[in-house]
């Protein structure tokens, strides 16, 4: 159905101030798979998330969607390539929650086109996949936690793009929601590049086909999560000892810190 | 019975027209020289070509002078004024995601206040372009405000609102305290200064309305233009981008649209406060935050609760003048003090 994707990261460093935040990552993303990345605080993962979705700026001729610089996309062509949902939205207006999925057609229109039928069909249909058609009439200010990030969720899927970034989403949620929410982008997969910014180092084994393990800016491992989830990366990384178990379930290891 | 009325939202801006029209006729007939409503309705029509011819009857040359050179200018004038004011008001709201932002918290109010304070104690009673020289200077402090802000607020091409908001009043207590500098030294201009800075419409004439009624103008369908956009950053900056907003530039061009028509409004009508702050707050609690239908439903409102505000200001206590922008905080504030007790009460 839908072409090859690819994103590539070449040599992308990237400062704030003086402070070297990210140096020399170098990765590839490919279609159909799950991408988690992990990491300390202050390790540099959102970071990295955020030069690929151009909340910051990254430099010039270092991170390209099937080739093409995304330095040298505007905005709006930008938002029909990457959809992002943020950490924690805050929305202290009282759009109705299908006002504001509908704002994720809006990179498709001219500044005095209205939202037509269309618009309203994919809309519903990515409100029914997430789970919020019956929210549709509420206002988003009078939603729970874990309900706005479904609508949040469906406002991404409504730019309908290849990329989807997750920049901890799932931080402010309890268990139950964190599954529920990861399983939407998991489900999609297939035809998609789904990056994930993750806290949870198991949830983020049991949903990840490859993990980036970020540390003081730099790639400590990539891979598949039986490579990356080891007792000495996590001990480098986190400074915490570790026991690494196979998930029985998913078959992914598990890990719990040794006290 | 709100949600009703929203959703009838082209008849309700219809309607809302005709009020409008209809208090601004009623407003013309009131002042000295009493007019009923209906003449000064046969007077507007007589004058239109085509029209006029089927209107029977005569109107008197002093009926048609008092309609169109004495109460006319000021009813346009301070309904344009509170347009922009209204509009600039919602434009600043949704760009701020500040509920409190007023037209005024850029310092332009401060500003023009400066540059007309500047002109009366110098004391040149010469105009320019028919122009006075307090409205030519009124308008100079506005401007060079307004960039002084928006530079002193810039970091590296960005401007964050808060930056704005900061060097806004920063600037603004500045400008303020030159003012107090300025009305200490020069007792005897103290009267004309406090006057000019509460606001009033009575030099209002035809010459000034061609000026400022095509920027407000302009700068209503510029803001208009960008409804979506600042609706989207209404839900955050970063959010606005990843859905294909380049916010940066909007803000740009609200900032310039809003500068324009306040600098005008404030140079020609002195500081009128709460108009810009109040009336999209009504219109916002009445249809909710799309900004698509709170700037025409402000634009109107605005007009109509000027010209409201100024009619009562040359009428209650006539021949004695109440200064305008006491009036529209005097009916303002309470009926915002019963909007918030009512909103409480809903919600709980």
């Amino acid at each position: 159905m839908k072409q090859h994707i690819q994103i590539d990261i070449k040599k992308l460093n990237f400062f704030y101030r003086e402070k070297e935040i990210l140096h020399d990552i170098t990765l590839s993303f490919n279609k159909g798979r799950f991408y988690s990345i992990i990491g300390p605080n202050g390790s540099g993962k959102s970071t990295l998330i955020k030069n690929i979705s151009k909340l910051l700026m990254p430099k010039h001729r270092s991170i390209f969607i099937n080739n093409e610089d995304i330095c040298s996309l505007t905005n709006k062509s930008l938002a029909k390539k990457e959809a992002v949902i943020p950490q924690n939205i805050l929305i202290d207006y009282e759009f109705t929650a299908f006002d504001i999925v509908m704002m994720g057609r809006s990179p498709y229109k001219k500044r005095f086109q209205d939202f037509d039928t269309e618009d309203r069909k994919i809309a519903e249909k990515y409100m029914e996949l997430t789970d919020t058609w019956q929210l549709k009439d509420k206002l988003i200010t009078e939603l729970s936690g874990g309900e706005v990030q479904r609508v949040i969720a469906a406002r991404a899927l409504c730019q309908e793009t290849d990329i989807i970034l997750l920049d901890e989403p799932t931080s402010h949620l309890d268990i139950q929601y964190q599954v529920e929410f990861l399983n939407i982008f998991s489900k999609l997969k297939s035809d998609k590049i789904i990056i994930a910014v993750l806290h949870d180092l198991n949830l983020a084994s049991i949903f990840s086909d490859e993990m980036i393990l970020i540390n003081k800016g730099r790639i400590e491992s990539i891979g598949e999560p039986r490579k990356v989830i080891s007792k000495e990366n996590i001990n480098n990384v986190y400074n915490l000892s570790v026991e690494v178990f196979e998930n029985p379930i998913s078959k992914c290891p598990y890990i719990i810190p040794v006290v | 019975m709100i949600s009703l009325i929203a959703k009838r939202k082209k008849l309700l801006f219809i309607i809302l027209l005709i009020v409008y029209v209809l208090l601004a006729i009623t407003a013309v007939s009131m002042g000295a020289a009493s007019l009923t409503p209906y003449m000064v309705l046969k007077v507007v029509l007589k004058s239109i070509p085509f029209i006029g011819k089927y209107i029977s009857g005569s109107v008197s040359s002093t009926h048609f002078l008092i309609v169109f050179m004495v109460r006319m200018p000021r009813i346009v004038m301070a309904s344009i004024v509170g347009t922009g004011l209204a509009v600039v008001g919602a434009s600043f709201q949704s760009m701020f995601k500040n509920p409190m932002a007023d037209p005024y918290v850029l310092g332009i109010s401060s500003g023009a206040a400066l540059g007309a304070a500047a002109a009366i104690v110098i004391k040149i009673q010469n105009t320019a372009f028919s122009l006075s020289i307090i409205t030519i200077s009124a308008f100079a402090g506005a401007a060079i405000t307004t960039i002084v802000v928006y530079v002193v607020a810039q970091d590296r091409g960005k401007v964050t609102t808060t930056n704005l908001l900061l060097a806004g009043s920063a600037v603004s207590f500045l400008m303020s305290s030159m003012i107090s500098i300025i009305m200490v030294f020069n007792q005897q201009e103290v009267n004309k200064i406090v006057f000019w800075m509460m606001g009033s419409f009575n030099a209002s004439s035809w010459e000034n309305i061609s000026i400022i009624a095509p920027i407000v103008l302009l700068g209503t369908v510029v803001i208009y233009f960008f409804n979506r956009d600042l609706n989207l950053m209404l839900t955050g900056d970063d959010n606005a981008r990843s859905l294909g907003i380049e916010t940066e530039k909007v803000k740009k061009i609200i900032i310039i649209a809003s500068s324009m028509i306040m600098a005008v409004s404030v140079a020609f009508s002195g500081i009128i406060g709460f108009v810009g702050f109040l009336v999209p707050h009504i219109i916002r609690i009445i249809f909710g935050p799309d900004n698509k239908i709170l700037i025409p439903f402000s634009a109107l409102g605005g007009a109509i609760f000027l010209l409201l505000a100024d009619t009562a200001a040359r009428t209650a206590a006539a021949p004695a003048e109440l200064p305008v922008g006491a009036v529209t905080a005097l009916i303002g504030a309470p009926y915002f003090i019963y909007l918030l007790i009512k909103m409480k009460k809903r919600s709980v």
